[in-house]
C-alpha cells in the first residue's frame, strides 16, 4: 500500500502582519481546495512547528483547528514539519488513518529567534560559550571550507543560483537577484558567512493532504507518492561531531533510499535546507549527488538543485523542510517524475530528515 | 493492521526537584530502566520518539540534549501536544512500529517541571494574550470553574471530591516511584488551604521531575521478549476548539466522550464498565477523575462523585482507577501521560506495585491545552478482547 499527496496548499512567505493561526488557516484551505475535498473528509491532523518560533506555549491549542482538527485526531511533531510529513505517513501505512492534513507553521517575526535559539544550549557544558545558531551554521562551514578548500566564489555562486530560481518562485521570501559581487561584498556577518550568505527569518504556512493509495486515486488522479523516507539525529555535543559533513543527513538519506528501492542516480532534483551556501554543497554530498569534497562540481552543472530558491531564500523557522518538499512536489506534478527533499535542525544541523517524492 | 505490544516500562523517581541528574542522565535512567524490563539493548532499539512540553524544561528543545543518551544515530522524533505529550508520545511510538517501518521503538518522555518558579503562568502562555491571558487562566483555574459547575448542576460535594484524593493518596503509598507518598483523610483534605476554589491544596496535584520509557514491539518481537507483554488494543486522540469560552457545558467532558466512543468501538467495548478492569486517567484535580469517568462511561452523568465515596475506584472496588496514585500525587506534564500508559502496562502484565487482581484490559488517559484536547490508548493481556 502507497502514500500519496493529494493536496498542496501553501502561504507566501515574507513577514505576515495577521497571526499565525489565520495564516496556518489559508494554508489548510489551499490544501482543501487543491484536492477538492471537504475539511470533514479528513480524518487526522498531523502539525508540525515549534511553540517558541511563533511564541506561543502549545502552538498547537492554535494550529489544530485551523488545520481542520475541529474534533478529529490531533498530533504535533515539535520539529520540522517534514517530520509531520513522515509521522503521517506512518499513520495511514499502519492502516489506522485514511486521510491525513499535514500543516507545518513558522512565524519568526514574533519572536527573537536568535535569542530563542540561545536556550537551546544545555546550561552546563554550551550556555556560557553564547554560541549563536549562526555561529554553529558558521562552525560547519568554516570546517567543510577548510578541508576542501572551498572558494568564497563558489559560495557566492550558490547564493546567486538560489536567488536567481526564488526570483521566478511566488511563495519564496526573498525574491531579488544577486551577483558574486554583490554576496562578496556584503558585510561579514559569521565568520566565513557573509550577510547574504545567510538565510533570512521567514513567516509561512505549508499544507499537505496524504491519503491512503485508494483513497489517494479517488481523490486525485496522479498523487504524488511517498516513495522513501529517512530521519536520523547526531551528537548533541558539538566537540564530538565532525563538523565537515552532514552525517545525519547521510544516515537519513540511506534509509530513505533504501525504502525507495533506489539511489541518487534515480533522482531528478533536490530540494535542500542550504542554511548557508556550504551547506548546499555539504547536503548534495550527503544525499549522494557527489563525492565528499565535490559538491561544488554540482552548481556548474545543470542539476536541479532548489528550484525553489532553497532555506537561503525562504526560512520559516519549523516549516523550512516541510515548504521545501511541496515545493519538490508541484515541481513533479508539473515537470519530473522524482524528487528528493530535505530538512535540519538543532545546532550544527544535528537533526536531519529526508523525503523521496515520486509519481 | 499490524499487532504492537508494550514489552517493557521504566520510570525514575518522580521529585519536586532532581537536582541529582541531568536532562539527557534522567532520560537515559528511564531507558535503561525501560529496556532491562524488556530484557533487551540500546542496539535492539530501532527508533526513539520523544516527548516533552518545551516551555517547563528550562532549556528549549531538551529532546536535542536527551537525543544523545538515547538515540544518538537513530531514527529520533519529537512531539509536544501540551498536557496530552505523554500518551501522544506513546501513541506516535506504536504507530511507529504498526506501520511496519520499525520492529522495536522506544517512547520516552522527561519533564523538569522544578526548573520553573511556578508551573501555571507557564500554562498561561498558551491562552490567546488579547481575550484570555488576562484573566490568569491556567490549569487550576479550569479545574476549578468545573467544580463549580458540577457542583451546581449535580449537588457534588466537597467531600466527594476529597474521597478521590483519600483514594489517590493511599494508592500512591505502595508506588515506590510517586511524588506525593504520605497517607491522608477526608478532613486532612478539607482542612487542607484553597488553592482555587473550591479546589483545595490536597486536590491538586505536584509538580513533579522525572522520566519514563516504554518499549513497543512488533508482535514477533513482542512475543521473544515476554510471555507477558500488553498489547496495544486501540487508540483515539482529540482536539476540541480554542477558546474554554466555547465549550458548550464544562459540567460534561463530552470531547472526552467523543473519543471514548471511538476508541470503544474500535476495540469492540459496549460497556466499558464490564470490559475494562482498570483506568489511569489524567487526573491532575479530584473533579477531573469525576468528570472523566462519567465521560468515559465508568459512571452515569453526575453520578461519578459517588464512585470514591463508594469504594467502587478504590483498589479493591468493582473498577479501581488510578492504582498508581495518579496525577494527583505525581505530575510531570509533558511525561505524565505516558506514565498512565506504562501503569496499565504494568496492570496488564499482572507486574504494578499495586496490582488490581485478575487486570486484562486497561485504560490510560491524557488530557492537555485548556480542557481542548484528550488521547487514550487502551492495553490488555489478550491480542484480542476476550469477547
Amino acid at each position: 500500500m502507497k502514500v500519496g499527496i493529494v493536496g498542496i496548499g501553501m502561504t507566501p512567505f515574507g513577514v505576515h502582519e495577521e497571526p499565525f493561526y489565520n495564516i496556518a488557516y489559508e494554508a489548510a484551505k489551499k490544501a482543501l481546495e487543491d484536492a477538492e475535498i471537504e475539511r470533514h473528509e479528513l480524518d487526522n491532523v498531523v502539525l508540525g512547528g515549534y511553540d517558541v518560533s511563533v511564541g506561543r506555549t502549545i502552538s498547537n491549542m492554535y494550529t489544530a483547528p485551523a488545520a481542520g482538527g475541529y474534533l478529529k485526531d490531533e498530533i504535533r511533531v515539535s520539529d520540522d514539519a517534514l517530520y509531520a510529513l513522515a509521522l503521517a505517513y506512518m499513520r495511514i501505512k499502519s492502516g489506522i488513518f485514511d486521510v491525513a492534513m499535514v500543516l507545518g507553521y513558522g512565524h519568526c517575526s514574533e519572536t527573537p529567534m536568535e535569542l530563542v535559539e540561545l536556550l537551546t544550549l544545555d546550561p552546563l557544558f554550551h550556555r556560557d560559550t553564547g554560541l549563536s545558531y549562526q555561529m554553529s551554521y558558521a562552525m560547519q562551514s568554516y570546517a567543510y571550507k577548510m578541508k576542501y578548500g572551498v572558494e568564497d566564489e563558489v559560495a557566492a555562486e550558490v547564493v546567486v543560483k538560489d536567488r536567481k530560481r526564488a526570483s521566478k518562485y511566488e511563495y519564496a521570501h526573498v525574491r531579488e537577484e544577486v551577483t558574486v559581487d554583490d554576496v562578496l561584498s556584503s558585510q561579514m556577518s559569521v565568520f566565513p558567512l557573509r550577510e547574504l550568505e545567510l538565510p533570512p527569518w521567514s513567516d509561512g504556512c505549508v499544507a499537505l493532504i496524504l491519503a491512503e493509495e485508494t483513497m489517494a486515486k479517488r481523490i486525485n488522479p496522479e498523487p504524488i507518492w511517498v516513495e522513501g523516507l529517512g530521519w536520523n539525529t547526531e551528537n548533541y555535543h558539538l566537540g564530538s561531531r565532525d563538523l565537515a559533513e552532514l552525517s545525519s543527513t547521510r544516515k537519513a538519506a540511506q534509509m530513505a533510499y533504501k525504502m525507495a528501492g533506489c539511489d541518487a542516480k534515480s533522482v531528478e532534483a533536490a530540494e535542500i535546507m542550504d542554511l548557508t551556501p556550504y551547506h548546499h554543497l555539504m547536503a548534495l554530498e550527503a544525499l549522494g549527488f557527489a563525492e565528499d569534497g565535490r559538491g561544488e562540481e554540482l552548481i556548474q552543472s545543470d542539476f536541479n538543485a532548489n528550484s525553489s530558491g532553497g532555506a537561503l531564500c525562504t526560512n520559516a523557522h519549523g516549516t523550512t523542510g516541510l515548504f521545501l518538499a511541496a515545493s519538490l512536489a508541484l515541481q513533479i506534478r508539473n515537470e519530473i517524475d522524482m524528487g528528493i527533499s530535505h530538512a535540519v535542525s538543532g545546532y550544527a544541523a544535528q537533526n536531519s530528515v529526508v523525503a523521496i517524492l515520486g509519481v | 493492521m499490524k499487532r504492537v505490544a508494550v514489552v517493557g516500562v521504566g520510570q525514575t523517581n518522580f521529585r519536586t526537584r532532581r537536582d541529582d541528574k541531568t536532562h539527557p542522565e534522567l532520560t537515559r535512567e528511564a531507558v535503561s530502566r525501560g529496556l532491562e524490563h524488556a530484557g533487551i539493548t540500546m542496539d535492539d532499539v530501532d527508533a526513539f520518539v520523544f516527548g516533552t512540553m518545551d516551555p517547563f524544561d528550562g532549556i528549549n528543545c531538551p529532546d536535542r540534549w536527551s537525543s544523545t543518551a538515547a538515540g544518538l544515530g537513530k531514527p529520533f522524533m519529537k512531539i509536544s501536544t501540551g498536557g496530552t505529550t505523554g500518551l501522544t508520545t506513546g501513541i506516535a511510538a506504536y504507530q511507529h512500529v504498526a506501520s511496519g517501518l520499525f520492529e522495536v521503538v522506544v517512547a520516552v518522555c522527561t519533564q523538569r517541571v522544578g526548573e520553573n518558579v511556578d508551573a501555571q503562568p507557564v500554562l498561561n502562555t498558551a491562552v490567546d494574550p488579547i481575550y484570555e491571558r488576562h484573566s490568569g487562566v491556567g490549569a487550576i483555574s479550569v479545574a476549578a470553574i468545573q467544580a463549580t459547575v458540577h457542583m451546581q448542576k449535580y449537588g457534588t460535594t466537597e467531600e466527594q471530591m476529597a474521597w478521590v484524593s483519600v483514594k489517590d493518596h493511599e494508592n500512591a503509598l505502595k508506588n515506590p516511584y510517586a511524588h506525593i507518598q504520605k497517607k491522608i483523610g477526608v478532613e486532612d483534605v478539607l482542612s487542607s488551604p484553597v488553592v482555587s476554589s473550591p479546589l483545595k491544596l490536597y486536590e491538586c496535584c505536584p509538580r513533579s521531575d522525572g522520566s519514563v520509557a516504554i518499549v513497543f514491539a512488533s508482535e514477533e518481537k513482542a512475543e521473544q521478549m515476554r510471555d507477558n507483554p500488553a498489547w496495544v488494543i486501540a487508540e483515539s486522540s482529540i482536539s476540541d476548539s480554542y477558546f474554554v469560552g466555547d465549550r458548550p457545558d464544562l459540567a460534561v467532558w463530552d470531547s472526552l466522550s467523543i473519543a471514548g466512543r471511538r476508541l470503544y468501538r474500535l476495540a469492540g467495548i459496549d460497556d466499558p464498565k464490564k470490559d475494562i478492569d482498570v483506568a489511569e486517567l489524567y487526573s491532575p484535580f479530584t473533579i477531573q477523575e469525576i468528570l472523566e469517568l462519567e465521560a468515559l462511561g465508568f459512571a452515569d452523568k453526575g453520578e461519578g462523585a459517588r464512585l470514591a465515596e463508594e469504594g467502587v475506584t478504590f483498589i479493591d472496588g468493582d473498577m479501581p482507577t488510578n492504582p498508581s496514585g495518579g496525577v494527583l500525587c505525581t505530575n510531570p506534564i509533558g511525561a505524565t501521560g505516558l506514565v498512565r500508559l506504562g501503569e496499565a502496562s504494568l496492570q496488564v502484565m499482572g507486574e504494578a506495585s499495586n496490582q488490581v487482581d485478575g487486570a486484562e484490559v486497561a485504560l490510560a488517559h491524557a488530557w492537555g491545552g485548556t480542557l481542548q484536547f484528550h488521547a487514550l490508548m487502551l492495553v490488555s493481556s489478550h491480542k484480542k478482547l476476550r469477547r
